[in-house]
């Protein structure tokens, strides 16, 4: 059963489309949302905890109507805002506790809690301090306590590594990654790639409101038939010579490497003959693996060249 | 073993219902109060107040006492007419008038508690709101399983609590001291009226100015904005009003600020919920009561009164709600 269903979710702002009719079906998991500024995320998520309401489609989450059952929906998620969002004068143990017992938690339920979240996310010593003295990398791993601390089924995570040093945010994705294998689902909203391909086993590409691709990020990645990448040994130039004559595109340098398109799928012949021809030494063929962050702007800019008026089929890459 | 080297791991308890979310932030919000400077002072402050009350209502009983043989106010407690704006202390039977006496001594009480309200509302209400603003709590709040109604309830009812600590449990205090100094069966059956006419008030008050000051919060994310606000509020009508007692003799200007002043409808209110006229009219003394009931002063514009409560009570309301839904719209534009 998916965790998050939308069928044709549109929101408006006026005369601003936020989201055009989005229909998803995301199966627990640890899901990265991802898209440029303005693409709808944030959007997207404060539509899910029912924050503002949907112009027209319909939704659930973990089973419950988005826009009838929004608090039953809240009791189950938790939520990781961008912005510091603290309570002023409150401690970190008194702050966890507080968000605890707001999700329904009894009081001394709640304290055990905190104070085992906070040990979780490695807060233990700073417990007692009040939470506008954290530095930028510890109220991001409050802002996770808080969130966890109900033991929702769903975490959502606005730019959660924002502003973190980097033993920070290998901490913060360490415990995400943990928190993927005790069986609660994350949606990951991140600007940062690596941190959503490290994390992430698949993700959604929205822009401009709308789902431009969506799949398992193994398979968005997978090895394309057209293209690879070799290294020789031997005349560059030559080779790049030969390459031309039969017919194969040289798109690229990748360290010291050649990135290659072929002319038809899995014609890896004519990377050989062209190397015969050329006299070097093929040292290394392989076929081409794209990073997520191609898988992205790929997507991005496949958007950005269509015309007004086509419509916009998102990709869809296994689930 | 440290929980982080044991993972995360999933808890089995069970959440109450949504509806109840409100008592947290109640308690919550009592105790970061309380641990501002000089919360304790200034809510203590109420008692003094309740303790001058019971002496008055101490030497009313000894008066009481001496009606069958009417003697002159000693000096030293002449201070009673001046608080109660009586003309003379009456040389009759005094038990007959115990009712409007004790009346008139919680109606002053108001006046004295309506300033301690302006105190309590700025340093507690100021932030309450205002810092959540500030700080963006606001989405921490709503991803919890709370609507903005049971967010407004827990902070209105802090504010209420804070608000009554200088006004309800002062009066109260007065009362019980009151009864118990005096012919306690005979004296309760004259003023159990009273009793749930000072509580009932106290908590409109409280309530009341609750709702001015959390509206006044939501508008601004600067406390001090809000207390300068809260102050202007209250006390600006009235220092224009006197300023223009003296300037310009005559009704016009005067009435018009008495209409909108917080101060003047709560004072009306005041005489209106503790029937100060009734009590007056009815222990057949109106005119000893001369310059503080029975002129009909208070009882005339109360209708008009209720109107203007009634009609900031709606908007401060519309304010409240408007001002925390509009934090949604802000998240979803970030």
């Amino acid at each position: 059963m998916p965790i998050i269903a939308l069928d044709q979710f549109t929101k408006r702002y006026g005369r601003i489309t936020a989201l055009d009719s989005v229909s998803l079906a995301i199966e627990p998991g640890v899901i990265g949302l991802l898209g440029p500024n303005g693409a709808g995320k944030s959007t997207l998520i404060s539509l899910l905890l029912g924050h503002t309401r949907i112009t027209s489609g319909s939704g659930t989450v973990l089973g419950h109507d988005i826009g009838r059952e929004q608090r039953s929906i809240r009791q189950q998620t938790g939520y990781v805002p961008e912005s510091e969002c603290f309570i002023p004068g409150m401690s970190g143990v008194g702050y966890v506790c507080y968000a605890g017992r707001l999700a329904g938690m009894s009081r001394s339920s709640a304290m055990q809690r905190a104070h085992e979240m906070l040990d979780l996310v490695e807060l233990e010593n700073e417990r007692y301090r009040p939470v506008e003295t954290y530095s930028a990398g510890m109220k991001q791993r409050v802002k996770l306590a808080q969130a966890l601390v109900h033991d929702p089924q769903l975490v959502f995570l606005d730019e959660p590594t924002n502003g973190m040093d980097p033993r920070g945010r290998r901490l913060m994705l360490d415990l995400m990654k943990g928190l993927g294998r005790r069986g609660v689902s994350l949606l990951l909203s991140s600007h940062l790639l690596p941190d959503v391909e490290q994390v992430c086993e698949s993700v959604i590409v929205l822009g401009r409101g709308r789902v431009l691709a969506e799949g398992l990020i193994e398979k968005m990645r997978r090895p394309s038939a057209r293209r690879c990448s070799v290294r020789i040994r031997g005349d560059a130039e030559r080779f790049r010579s030969s390459l031309s004559r039969v017919g194969v595109d040289v798109c690229g340098e990748d360290g010291g490497g050649l990135d290659l398109l072929l002319p038809d799928d899995g014609r890896h012949d004519l990377v050989v003959r062209a190397a015969v021809e050329a006299g070097v030494q093929l040292r290394e063929l392989r076929p081409h693996r794209s990073s997520l962050e191609q898988v992205f702007l790929q997507a991005i800019e496949s958007q950005q060249g269509m015309k007004l008026g086509q419509s916009a089929e998102p990709a869809r890459t296994g689930a | 073993m440290p929980v982080r080297r044991r993972g995360y791991h999933r808890w089995k308890g069970k959440l109450s219902s949504a509806r109840w979310t409100w008592p947290a932030i109640l308690s919550n919000g009592l105790r970061l109060g309380m641990k501002q400077k000089g919360a304790s002072l200034l809510l203590w402050s109420g008692l003094p107040i309740a303790v001058v009350a019971g002496l008055l209502f101490y030497f009313m009983a000894v008066l009481e006492k001496q009606t069958a043989h009417p003697v002159q106010l000693p000096n030293e407690l002449r201070f009673i007419l001046w608080f109660l704006r009586m003309d003379r202390i009456p040389s009759l039977d005094i038990g007959k008038l115990i009712v409007p006496m004790w009346t008139l001594v919680f109606a002053r009480l108001f006046q004295l508690e309506l300033l301690l309200i302006l105190l309590v509302q700025s340093k507690f209400g100021a932030n309450q709101i205002a810092g959540d603003l500030r700080t963006d709590a606001l989405p921490i709040y709503f991803s919890k399983p709370i609507t903005v109604w049971t967010y407004l309830l827990g902070k209105w009812l802090i504010m209420m609590a804070f608000a009554s600590a200088v006004m309800l449990v002062p009066n109260l205090v007065a009362y019980v001291a009151g009864v118990l100094l005096s012919d306690t069966v005979t004296q309760f059956r004259a003023t159990a009226g009273l009793l749930a006419r000072i509580t009932a008030h106290s908590l409109l008050l409280a309530g009341l100015s609750s709702l001015i000051i959390l509206a006044l919060s939501s508008l601004t994310r600067d406390r001090r904005l809000v207390s300068v606000a809260w102050f202007a509020i209250a006390l600006l009508p009235i220092a224009i009003q006197a300023v223009l007692d003296d300037a310009v003799p005559g009704r016009y200007a005067t009435g018009l600020l008495g209409a909108v002043s917080l101060q003047r409808n709560f004072g009306r209110l005041t005489y209106w919920m503790l029937d100060v006229d009734g009590a007056v009219t009815s222990s057949g003394h109106a005119k000893l009561f001369g310059s503080a009931a029975g002129s009909g002063l208070y009882g005339a514009d109360l209708g008009y009164s209720v109107a203007v409560l009634a009609a900031i009570t709606a908007v401060c309301l519309l304010i409240c709600l408007k001002r925390v839904r509009r934090f949604q719209v802000a998240v979803a534009n970030a």
